[in-house]
């Protein structure tokens, strides 16, 4: 894989996976909020929100650290995979 | 990519920084100016603000005036002047149509100020980049993230942390400019993550907003169901003589906020229903929210309630009161003026730095490189001059043309645009002459039309020491400026 390539790969995780990840998370976290902490509705997306924050500067920095391209893109794909059960298992019960 | 985490740390510090420098530059300049909007404001539209009444005085006064020029009105408000340079403006909502009036807070006389945006248009400019309608928002949103990941990664850059924040060598220009940007980097460190985090998350309906639409449909029904406010005000329909004085209101004013001047706003909605309700706003020097401490009264005197806010909330009010910084005092206040300064220049310094590394090694010049000389020169020289031309605009500026405010907003852009074809065309270095030469001049010329010609200098200015210090920091500025282009041999 050319130089290039593999930044162009690793600039795209930053931003639209990155972005991906931290839409998951502002979801996935409403659930983990309401049931487990019993926090009420608004203040769960709230907090989801700002910890969404988070997980874009994380996968950010990761995508350029990571040791492999693939494993930067399943770790990226797991992580939000993981949210988006949460939140589908949050809008069953 | 790289070998180890730091090497790649690094190499993402310099292309974050390198991609996002400029628009980052931009936004930090504008920005540090606005913790001054208030006082700048009052520099350039020569606003009333100081005078020996008391605030029940002067807000009966306003009640007067009120009473008498607009007695239709569906709304009243007296905003009462501070020692931050806000006027004693009154203002009135009537046929649809909101209406001001500015009285002089010494002899209540009304008068007119310099027609102008003032400090306010930097407020603005630095998150919407006169851009509302084209994203303007969201560019400075992403350039908010890119500094946050710059600064993370820059602390991996060093690789002794404390002994190169004690380093400061002065022998060339390259190792000294390296070593304040280490240095600027290290103190204002905290300053940049809590300025571009609380930034992220006072635009979080526009940034990530689908989890609030899945589970609200809107922002605005979140925002309604966490934030509190006083039940809305039903109308009897009949009508009652206006309130004309407050000694009614103020005893209990005073009791739950101690202090001499302790309101801001006085606000009546339907002054003449007999209904009516009177609203206070505390002066904003007190808490670190952003939202205001108000006391409000039915018509009957009864105060009304507001239930305290949750949690959730009010951690995001703290980060946005943090960011506006209304509460600082004016010691606090300088001093992030003074940061947002620094913030500025370890931008402006790492971006010299990135083309000084190259140009160096480099045997011949890439365009890449060029670009980014050309580029350094439009915004970094380029925007300070147009804010100088936006300072000089509205001294030169007949008082009495139509479209005043736009006129000198105008003066800013076509002095930018001007600047970067400066940068564009003449050669780097005598670019960097140019530019250097024409901010002093700049600045210098307002400071000189101020102290010979101004309308500015009468005996009241000079005794104004808020426009005294707004002059100060501008003629500071042509000075920095002048000592820069004569003393020019560095590369830029």
């Amino acid at each position: 894989m050319s130089y290039s390539f593999q930044v162009l790969l690793r600039t795209l995780a930053a931003t639209l996976g990155a972005y991906g990840v931290a839409v998951a998370t502002t979801f996935g976290l409403v659930p983990v909020f309401t049931f487990l902490l019993s926090t009420p509705l608004s203040d769960a997306v709230y907090f989801s929100i700002m910890l969404g924050y988070v997980s874009f500067f994380a996968a950010c920095i990761y995508a350029f650290s990571a040791a492999s391209i693939k494993r930067l893109y399943l770790t990226l794909m797991l992580i939000s995979l993981q949210f988006v059960v949460l939140h589908l298992a949050g809008g069953q019960a | 990519m790289k070998p180890d985490f730091r090497r790649s740390m690094i190499w993402l510090h310099t292309y974050s920084g390198l991609l996002t420098g400029w628009l980052l530059f931009v936004v930090f300049v504008t920005g540090t100016l606005s913790y001054y909007n208030q006082e700048i404001s009052h520099w350039m539209k020569s606003s009333a603000h100081t005078g020996t009444h008391s605030q029940p005085e002067l807000i009966d006064h306003g009640l007067r005036w009120l009473h008498q020029h607009a007695p239709e009105a569906s709304r009243w408000s007296i905003q009462l002047p501070d020692d931050r340079g806000t006027p004693f403006r009154l203002d009135y909502r009537q046929d649809k149509q909101r209406h001001s009036a500015y009285l002089n807070p010494q002899t209540l006389a009304p008068y007119t100020p310099v027609e102008s945006q003032g400090g306010n248009f930097f407020r603005t400019f630095h998150y919407s980049l006169s851009m509302r309608g084209w994203g303007g928002r969201y560019y400075t949103g992403i350039a908010a993230m890119a500094m946050l990941i710059a600064i993370f990664s820059g602390i991996y850059t060093h690789r002794r942390f404390f002994q190169d924040f004690f380093t400061l060598r002065r022998d060339t220009w390259q190792k000294m400019l390296k070593d304040l940007h280490a240095l600027v980097g290290i103190l204002t460190l905290p300053f940049c993550f809590v300025i571009c985090f609380s930034a992220l998350l006072i635009y979080i309906s526009l940034y990530i907003p689908f989890s609030i639409d899945h589970h609200f449909n809107s922002y605005r029904k979140l925002n309604a169901e966490v934030s509190t406010s006083y039940p809305k005000l039903a109308l009897s329909g009949t009508s009652q003589a206006p309130l004309h004085r407050i000694q009614n209101h103020w005893p209990e004013v005073t009791e739950h906020w101690p202090g001499t001047h302790p309101v801001s706003r006085v606000d009546i909605q339907a002054p003449s229903d007999s209904h009516a309700r009177v609203t206070f706003t505390r002066r904003s020097q007190v808490s670190l929210s952003n939202k205001p401490d108000t006391l409000a009264f039915d018509h009957q005197g009864q105060r009304l309630d507001m239930p305290e806010e949750r949690l959730a909330r009010q951690i995001r009010r703290v980060f946005y009161g943090l960011h506006e910084a209304h509460f600082a005092k004016p010691g606090l206040r300088a001093m992030l003026f003074v940061l947002g300064a620094l913030a500025s220049a370890l931008i402006a310094t790492g971006m010299i730095i990135w083309l000084q590394k190259r140009t160096e090694k480099a045997r011949s010049i890439h365009p890449g490189h060029q670009l980014v000389e050309k580029l350094n020169l439009a915004v970094l020289l380029g925007l300070p001059l147009a804010i100088g031309a936006y300072f000089l605009a509205n001294r030169l500026l007949p008082l009495e043309i139509p479209a005043r405010a736009d006129a000198e907003i105008q003066a800013l852009f076509w002095v930018w645009l001007s600047a970067g074809l400066i940068a564009l065309i003449v050669k780097a270095k005598h670019a960097k002459t140019l530019l250097l030469a024409l901010n002093t001049l700049a600045y210098l010329s307002v400071v000189g039309i101020d102290l010979l010609w101004g309308q500015a200098m009468s005996a009241a200015m000079v005794t104004d020491g808020l426009y005294l210090f707004i002059l100060g920091l501008i003629t500071l500025t042509g000075l920095s400026f002048g000592y820069a282009s004569v003393r020019g041999r560095q590369p830029c």
